[in-house]
């Protein structure tokens, strides 16, 4: 593996793709990434696009949650912020999509920082649950507020279209998210090597001492609320056109715990974790569905049972890697590598 | 280094080019003749039901219901000498889920039409996809009067809607019970289904001049109802509609007999089913019920004949008819039944166009007397809906129909 | 007229206090826990749901009579407690909050299928001695069950408030929860401790749930009452046995207050909405709660 590489200048040593193994494996993976959708099913793509937005939600989790240290259960509420705003930008002010889904991720932002004020003080259960009351008030406003968000009807959202290019099928939407999860995963990589992202880490360490040292508490616990509500909020505008109609039930606490799941058993605190995260999460209810086709022909009562059996698989996916491997996938991986490094010797 | 270097730089280029070489052959084909899903000797349907959420009982029994129907049209030859292929996929009554299903269903298992996906909202998310896929819906399980109200080419609706059943009960309450100048409260979901039956009582109150109705709603997974039925009782009314699932309108007619409140309830379909009145005890006593499809327990032959069919697939699981079968099942059995009647008059030929101008054929078709006649016609994919009221007789634990079936007019 | 009104308020607040009973004992479930454990557990909805549905199962499936059956299933959530103590918990000591978090609702997921696919998605009803004859309490109407309800929950609160001020184990477990090197350091058995700790908690939920299925029949859904937990022990302070009760009977007469008088004005929602109104406006004006006490961090 990488062995034999020494750098001879600083530049060399903050690049981030810093073997030439690595750029090498990237350009393959830039391949197969674009002719994934010339061959692979409609549902299959499907698939990958709800994994593709999943990426960029646990991404954000993980940003306020693996790397600030700040436990958040309303993460539903943002994605569902993010998806309403950039859907009634459209509808009701006409404002393309290429401005209504930013803006439907700033709008989300302004919510982070609005949520992030009170919580300021709070860390612990106590966060857990006030963020839990905001995304509780959020999902009772978008239902009942429903001259505005139609309530429990949802809304349809309409087909986003740039240059006169209009998004319609599985295949288009692919490229579409292709582009923002480049976009986020550079971003949150890049984030740590930035003043405020070690600020954020140093928050999560230990606050206290963070605040001793000089760190603005406040600015970073605020910016990063509203990171990763943008995150959120981008997450939900792509959700609402892939879907193409949204509704209150999208947004669930439910939600929340898939994405809490995503960034725990993928990794806290590590942007390959959340991208392992999200893809497992996303793909695993759909490989039990697969098995339980298998199965069904010769069990059919399962047909109706197994798919309980999936959200047991699920809450026992759960249990297992927290208990066997808290680092979650990503630290399953760093294992692995460690352990391929030094082969064949294991010491 | 020079050497080493090229030697693993050759390894690592022919590694990557057999990955992309191995993954790049997984090619999906594409189905060249005939109609999708529709093959010399079958079928593929593919039925969306909620089978673990929040209305699974439902919503399972649905799913059998339509599995039981085509297994023994299956026994029987079939349609037109294909067997009908029965796929089913869970949504947990979620819209996102739906979709996902619907998409894996048209794109995976390449089915011939969704048949009787569950629920209003899941339905209505799955309207552009089924538009654009050009599949049909044939027919739908929802009775909200937006999945067919304004036409969709690909959609057909069955059964009578909320706002259709709120009428006939007011009119019921007018006209057979001669009541003067009554008051009328409401007990409902907070959602679409809760807001168009409130629509129709109102549209209702409106044409016969009485006072506008009183609503008090739950959430469907609220633990208790309390402080509804305390709310209602204050306005005094004459007539409460239950439009509630089991468990709420069972918790409120038993909340209301503690405290000693007696008002006429009337239950909309979703109290019909002999479990009600297993679950209220005396507090079923004088509860009348809104009924659209027939009894599990009523002597007719097209009743029979489902219960048998039931019992030959299912073996207990639905057994006793009497307790366990629901409206839904029935449902179920009925789309199962217009389906199948659709691909009949399809012809030999069957594809999606032929299905949808054979549906629109249907005139005054009778389901095998579970429910009132169906007619489709070339504007109208909803059919004009059949009611009857009927009373529980809390002793023998039936319900007895006090009206033959009547048609509702908006 | 004025009688009347007077009625609907005590028939609100008694109705706010049967439900707010049951509020009370989820939350004495999760103080136990969080008092002796510093644990916070999501899964108390479901571990009511999964104890009433062992006592349905011995019932209907084994014929069991009803007290028995009861008093098995304690037993069963007894040992059941323990074993997701030894198993499920004890590996995650150290672990951040986020992963005990999540594990417990990996638990509650886990539990909730089992449920699912032994027994199906249907609602039962579940049978209890109780009769359904309503009782006239001072012109009010209660039923039976929910008299019984009330009284055990107060009679339990009274038990546990004792225990930890007086027993032996009671003092023990309030040790662990402040400090458990120092709890370790004065011989304290902190593995029985925490064994213990989830033991009751599973025992109090159990006979939550099996009230609760009484009154409003058994079924997969009924797990969704573990949230009005956060409520009620926000109001009550995390840590505090006599809070949490006050906090379940305050957020249960809140609720059903709110339900009577503002519903036609907001909507139903607002019976739900009103608990949670309650909770974000004591995390603004007392964290802490009524009872909790301040929380000092050190570096």
């Amino acid at each position: 593996m990488a062995s034999g590489y020494y750098k001879t200048s600083y530049r060399d040593d903050l690049k981030i793709f810093q073997t030439r193994f690595v750029k090498f494996w990237l350009v393959i993976l830039a391949i197969l990434l674009m002719i994934f959708p010339f061959v692979f099913s409609q549902y299959i793509l499907y698939t990958a696009n709800l994994c593709g937005i999943a990426i960029i939600g646990a991404l954000g989790l993980n940003i306020l949650s693996g790397f600030t240290g700040q436990i958040s259960l309303g993460h539903a509420a943002f994605l569902a912020i993010g998806a309403y705003s950039s859907t009634l930008l459209t509808l009701k002010l006409g404002i393309p999509f290429w401005i209504s889904l930013p803006l439907g991720g700033c709008i989300a932002a302004l919510f982070g920082m609005i949520i992030a004020i009170p919580c300021l003080r709070l860390r612990g259960l106590y966060l857990a649950i006030a963020t839990f009351a905001f995304a509780f008030t959020v999902e009772y406003i978008i239902v009942h507020w429903s001259s505005l968000t139609n309530g429990t009807s949802g809304l349809t959202v309409p087909h986003p279209s740039i240059a006169g290019f209009v998004f319609k099928t599985d295949k288009a939407f692919y490229f579409l998210i292709l582009v923002f999860v480049i976009l986020s995963v550079t971003f949150a990589k890049n984030l740590f090597r930035t003043e405020a992202g070690r600020a954020f880490i140093a928050i999560r360490d230990k606050d206290i001492a963070a605040e001793v040292i000089g760190i603005n508490l406040t600015k970073y616990k605020i910016l990063s609320f509203m990171t990763s509500s943008f995150y959120a909020g981008i997450a939900g505008g792509l959700y609402a056109v892939t879907l193409s109609s949204i509704g209150p039930e999208h947004f669930t606490f439910l939600v929340t715990i898939q994405y809490i799941a995503m960034v725990l058993v993928g990794g806290m605190g590590s942007v390959l974790g959340s991208i392992l995260g999200a893809i497992f999460m996303t793909v695993l209810p759909e490989g039990i569905r697969l098995l339980r086709d298998v199965l069904s022909h010769d069990f059919p009562f399962l047909i109706t049972r197994l798919a309980d059996l999936q959200s047991s698989f699920y809450g026992l996916a759960i249990i297992l890697v927290l208990i066997f491997e808290p680092k979650g996938l990503f630290g399953l991986w760093i294992k692995q590598k460690n352990y391929w490094k030094g082969w064949p010797y294991t010491y | 280094m020079r050497k080493k270097m090229n030697r693993r730089t050759f390894l690592k280029y022919s590694a990557a080019a057999s990955a992309t070489a191995a993954i790049s052959g997984f090619p999906t084909i594409l189905r060249s003749q005939g109609e999708i899903g529709v093959t010399s000797d079958s079928i593929k349907i593919g039925v969306i039901s909620d089978l673990t959420g929040p209305t699974a009982i439902a919503g399972i029994g649905m799913a059998d219901a339509i599995r039981g129907y085509f297994n023994d049209l299956n026994e029987k030859g079939g349609i037109h000498g294909r067997k009908v292929v029965v796929i089913v996929e869970d949504s947990k009554y979620s819209p996102t889920l739906t979709v996902a299903a619907a998409k894996k269903l048209i794109s995976k298992d390449e089915v011939f039409a969704l048949v009787s996906p569950w629920g209003t909202e899941p339905t209505e998310a799955l309207l552009p996809l089924v538009a654009e896929q050009k599949i049909p819906i044939a027919p739908a399980c929802s009775l909200a009067t937006s999945i067919y109200e304004p036409m969709k080419k690909y959609v057909f609706a069955v059964g009578t809607d909320y706002v259709d059943q709120s009428l006939f009960i007011v009119e019921y309450i007018m006209k057979d019970l001669k009541a003067q100048k009554p008051k009328i409260a409401l007990f409902c979901q907070d959602d679409d289904w809760g807001r168009d039956h409130l629509k129709g009582l109102n549209l209702a109150a409106k044409k016969y001049n009485l006072d506008p109705v009183v609503m008090e709603s739950y959430k469907y997974d609220a633990v208790e109802f309390k402080s509804q039925v305390i709310n209602l009782m204050k306005v005094k009314p004459d007539f409460v509609i239950l439009a509630a699932g089991l468990r709420s309108g069972v918790l409120f007619l038993k909340e209301a007999q503690k405290l000693k409140w007696n008002p006429t309830f009337i239950g909309t379909n979703t109290l019909g089913f002999l479990k009600t009145l297993e679950m209220a005890g005396d507090a079923g006593e004088g509860l009348l019920v809104l009924n659209i499809f027939a009894m599990p327990d009523e002597d007719i032959p097209g009743v029979k004949r489902m219960i048998e069919v039931t019992k030959k697939n299912f073996g207990d699981k639905w057994m006793p008819a009497n307790e366990k079968i629901h409206p839904y099942y029935i449902y179920g059995w009925i789309n199962a039944i217009v389906f199948a009647e659709g691909a009949k008059r399809a012809g030999k030929n069957l594809t999606r166009e032929g299905l949808i101008n054979a549906l629109e054929t249907l005139r005054n078709f009778d389901p095998e007397g579970l429910m009132g006649p169906i007619t489709y016609t070339s504007a109208s994919h909803g059919s004009p809906g059949y009611v009857r009221m009927t009373k529980s007789d809390v002793a023998n634990k039936r319900f007895i129909p006090l009206t033959g079936w009547k048609s509702v007019s908006r | 007229m004025e009688n009347e009104s007077l009625r609907i308020l005590f028939q609100l607040i008694l109705s706010g206090f049967i439900v707010g009973s049951l509020y009370a004992l989820i939350a004495l479930g999760f103080v136990l826990i969080y008092k002796a454990t510093d644990i916070i557990n999501f899964a108390l909805g479901e571990l009511m749901m999964f104890g009433a549905y062992i006592c349905y199962g011995l019932i209907t499936e084994f014929k069991v009579p009803f007290l028995p059956a009861f008093l098995l299933t304690l037993v069963f959530s007894a040992i059941l407690g323990i074993l997701i103590e030894m198993l499920v918990l004890r590996p995650m000591v150290g672990e951040p909050i986020f992963s005990v978090i999540m594990i417990t609702i990996g638990l509650a997921t886990l539990f909730r299928s089992i449920v699912g696919l032994i027994w199906g998605h249907d609602v039962y009803h579940f049978p209890t001695p109780f009769s359904e004859t309503p009782i006239d309490l001072f012109g009010l109407s209660i039923f039976p069950i929910e008299l019984t309800t009330s009284v055990t929950v107060l009679g339990l609160v009274i038990l546990f408030f004792l225990f930890f001020r007086y027993s032996h184990m009671g003092i023990a477990m309030r040790a662990t929860a402040f400090n458990q090197k120092y709890a370790l350091l004065m011989g304290i058995n902190v593995r029985k401790v925490f064994s213990i700790a989830w033991l009751l908690s599973t025992v109090v939920a159990s006979i939550g749930g099996i009230f609760l299925a009484g009154m409003f029949f058994i079924h997969t859904n009924m797990s969704f009452i573990g949230l009005k937990v956060f409520p009620a022990v926000v109001l009550g302070g995390i840590d505090s046995i006599a809070g949490a009760m006050l906090g379940g009977l305050i957020i249960g007469i809140v609720e059903n207050l709110a339900g009577g008088y503002l519903s036609q004005l907001f909507g139903s929602g607002i019976k739900e909405l009103s608990a949670f109104f309650i909770l974000v406006i004591v995390l603004m004006i007392k964290p802490y709660g009524l009872f909790g006490k301040k929380e000092v961090i050190r570096v």
